[in-house]
């Protein structure tokens, strides 16, 4: 622990009698490590500059997850000395919000939201922030719905971020809006025009005429929050989780997924609109007492190394990322690095969100063992934002453990017949175990007819539980594409199973997630029709593998222009306003008109087209495939940025 | 990547010119994209650059590390070419004085 000194009059005492006091200048600072000298007893007022991060035993018994809303959870944590504390981009403490302080907060601002109304909802802009903490219990103790809305912006992108921030307000017909400081003039400007009661900061929203009291404590069937589940910009959807469906997921991961103990400390750079960052994070180390160091997510994006110097620092025990944060540390890493980090208290290194590489995994694990990283303690885990956040774990202390499966049968026959002994390479196909499914869950992998399948044959993944939303706000339609009248929920993912364990091996769903960001097609689509030499229904987007295993976007589009100069400067454009909506590369290929398959009702389909796009590039020749994405290079680039869940 | 500071900046005093801010961003440029050092003022940086978004957080980085300041998303935000991220960041300058 490291105590700062500012100021005239500093002084420290400690509680083993060694004095430390000296009288210091104005502006001198001081830092001294606590831990050499032992507790301290007394530091006078003008000595703090920031308060000490919170201490990782918190005082009080560790209750697991086992409270019937957020409200109790919290309720309880605040008797502890256990809380977030917040770090800025060069590692520096900037902010700390014990529980206590946090329940004290967000207990006062409640009454000045009440007024809002019961089950309204109110927009959030999930910055890193201790604001957004404070106004997301507030909600919970209000009776009102969060909605946590992303918090990021390309360079140059105020106008789309604004129009993104309009669409979900929109969309979540929010009564209110909040921001901290460093977002509000954008979401300022998105609700220009809207029918709510405000959008602003903290500040402002403690200004609102107050309720005599706080309302009563919500119910378990009331809605905790509302979570965006997809990076599209255009169709978004919410998801609506429960009181009850949020505390089930809570109460399986940290009885079952992986237990705690008194001494676990948390450390992230999730972001606070991805679910892993909010449930898993925000929720679960309030639900658990356990404290939790805060990086903000752009702040690791650019100098993602300062994610293991405060786990080394404090002495982190549990982390979690998709696996591209850990590909990003590594490859950022200096050689002297892993030498001055202690990474050895390190226990659970989650991994997930997206497909799991184990290369990608070895990598970060040879690189950090000098610092004691064990990979051991790398803990894939498989879940999504319409379960509240997990379904499964693999075994803690395990590490991630693979099938290699034969790449033939898997593309022949959906079979993933293990291969043994040497094996050539190309025949070969790793995937990782995400473990057995949490207490709760029913899970059915079955066939395109519906019928269930036996272990080892992939198929689409179907689960029914109590942590399933409760459907998509405000869209009916979308809710019954994937949850059946029966509760089932149709995950959109491809996988199988070996004596239970769970094996993901693609998406069903059209979803693509291109380094770490979700994007959906019909997002590129909508874009290209844009263009007035396209049509609509003339474009279709899909995602594929490139020879390094990752996965890139690719746009096809039908188009009518001779002109093959034109068309060049089309497919320029087409790539430069891809890139500059989402921050991609996307190859781009036209095609004369009548060459995207449809379906027998008449619709595009984006899987067919994949499949013909893949069988004209193996017909062409190598130049055309590898396109200017991966002849460049950019393996290593990774997107940080915007991590939808 | 570790960036010597630029010796003009690291000297101090008034160093705040447009001219100084623009060279940074330059040579910041140089180490992501050495092609695009060259680029117009007024050329859209991400596009011509042909910089994707974790590649736009590196130069942010190494502009960050050679002014040692923090450039706030407000800032980068408003600043599609190299003219307008040297305005922001004068102001963000003038701001901190």
């Amino acid at each position: 622990m490291t105590v700062l000194l500012q100021g005239a009059g500093a002084q420290i005492t400690f509680l083993d009698g060694v004095g430390f006091a000296k009288r210091f200048g104005v502006g001198e600072k001081l830092v001294c490590d606590l831990s050499a000298v032992g507790e301290a007893l007394a530091v006078n007022e003008e000595a703090l500059l920031v308060a000490p991060p919170t201490p990782s035993v918190s005082g009080i018994e560790l209750r697991s997850a086992d409270f019937a809303t957020l409200v109790e959870a919290l309720d309880y944590a605040a008797l502890g000395q256990s809380g977030f504390n917040y770090y800025d981009g060069r590692g520096k403490l900037i902010a700390t919000l014990p529980y206590r302080d946090l329940r004290a907060r967000a207990v006062a601002m409640a009454v000045h939201l009440a007024p809002l109304g019961r089950g309204q909802r109110l927009a959030l802009v999930a910055h890193t922030h201790p604001d957004f903490a404070v106004m997301f219990y507030a909600c919970q103790y209000a009776g009102l719905v969060p909605v946590p809305l992303p918090a990021s912006v390309h360079l140059g992108g105020r106008e789309a971020y604004i129009r993104h921030l309009r669409q979900l307000l929109c969309d979540c017909v929010a009564v209110a809006a909040f921001a901290p400081p460093e977002f509000v003039g954008f979401l300022r400007e998105a609700s220009d025009g809207l029918p709510m009661a405000l959008a602003g900061t903290l500040e402002e929203f403690s200004q609102l005429p107050s309720a005599s009291a706080l309302p009563s404590p919500p119910l378990i069937s009331e809605l905790a929050y509302l979570q965006y589940t997809s990076g599209s910009t255009r169709f978004p959807r919410g998801t609506m989780i429960s009181q009850s469906a949020v505390m089930a997921n809570l109460n399986a991961i940290f009885n079952h997924g992986f237990c705690l103990t008194q001494d676990d400390r948390f450390c992230s750079w999730l972001p606070y609109y991805h679910d892993m960052g909010l449930v898993g994070i925000v929720l679960g180390c309030v639900a658990t007492q356990r404290s939790v160091d805060y990086l903000p997510t752009r702040d690791f994006a650019m100098r993602p190394r300062l994610w293991l110097k405060l786990m080394s620092m404090n002495r982190a025990t549990v982390s979690f990322s998709p696996p591209f944060g850990y590909v990003l540390c590594a490859r950022r890493l200096r050689a002297s690095d892993a030498h001055d980090l202690d990474l050895s208290a390190w226990r659970v290194a989650g991994v997930g969100a997206e497909m799991i590489h184990p290369e990608s995994l070895a990598e970060f694990a040879t690189a950090l063992a000098p610092a004691g990283f064990d990979a051991k303690a790398f803990l894939p885990c498989y879940g999504m934002a319409e379960c509240s956040l997990a379904v499964s774990f693999a075994q803690v202390g395990g590490g991630a453990s693979i099938d290699v499966v034969d790449i033939d049968s898997l593309a022949r026959d959906g079979e993933a017949l293990p291969l043994v002994g040497n094996v050539l390479a190309a025949k070969r196909r790793a995937f990782v175990g995400c473990g057995r499914p949490l207490p709760g869950y029913e899970m059915e992998i079955l066939d395109e007819s519906g019928f269930p399948l036996s272990d080892r044959q992939c198929g689409r993944i179907h689960l029914r539980g109590p942590s399933i939303m409760a459907g998509y706000f405000g869209n009916a339609q979308a809710s019954r594409e994937v949850l059946s009248a029966e509760g089932w929920l149709d995950t959109g993912d491809i996988g199988y199973r070996v004596d239970g364990i769970v094996y993901i091996t693609g998406r069903a769903k059209d979803l693509m997630i291109i380094k770490g960001r979700n994007i959906w097609p019909q997002d590129l689509e909508y874009l290209a029709e844009q263009e007035p030499e396209v049509r609509p229904t003339d474009a279709s987007a899909f995602s594929i593998t490139d020879n390094d295993g990752e996965e890139v976007a690719v746009l096809v589009v039908q188009c009518r222009e001779p002109d093959p100069r034109k068309l060049a400067k089309l497919s320029e454009r087409l790539h430069q306003v891809i890139l500059f909506e989402f921050g991609i590369h996307c190859l781009v290929e036209l095609v004369s008109p009548h060459t995207l398959p449809r379906t027998s009702s008449g619709k595009l389909s984006r899987s067919a087209a994949r499949r013909e796009y893949i069988e004209r590039r193996d017909a062409q020749c190598a130049e055309v495939v590898v396109g200017r994405f991966a002849s460049q290079g950019r393996r290593e680039r990774v997107e940080a940025v915007r991590v939808a869940s | 990547m570790s960036p010597s500071p630029n010796p003009t900046v690291a000297a101090g005093g008034s160093i705040d010119s447009s001219g100084l801010i623009e060279s940074v961003i330059r040579q910041a440029l140089e180490t992501i994209r050495p092609t695009a050092t060259g680029l117009d003022g007024d050329a859209d940086l991400a596009q011509e650059a042909d910089l994707d978004s974790a590649e736009v957080m590196d130069l942010v980085m190494e502009i960050e590390d050679l002014l040692d300041l923090s450039i706030p998303v407000e800032t980068t935000a408003q600043a599609k070419t190299i003219n307008e991220l040297t305005a922001g960041i004068a102001l963000l300058k003038q701001g901190m004085k």
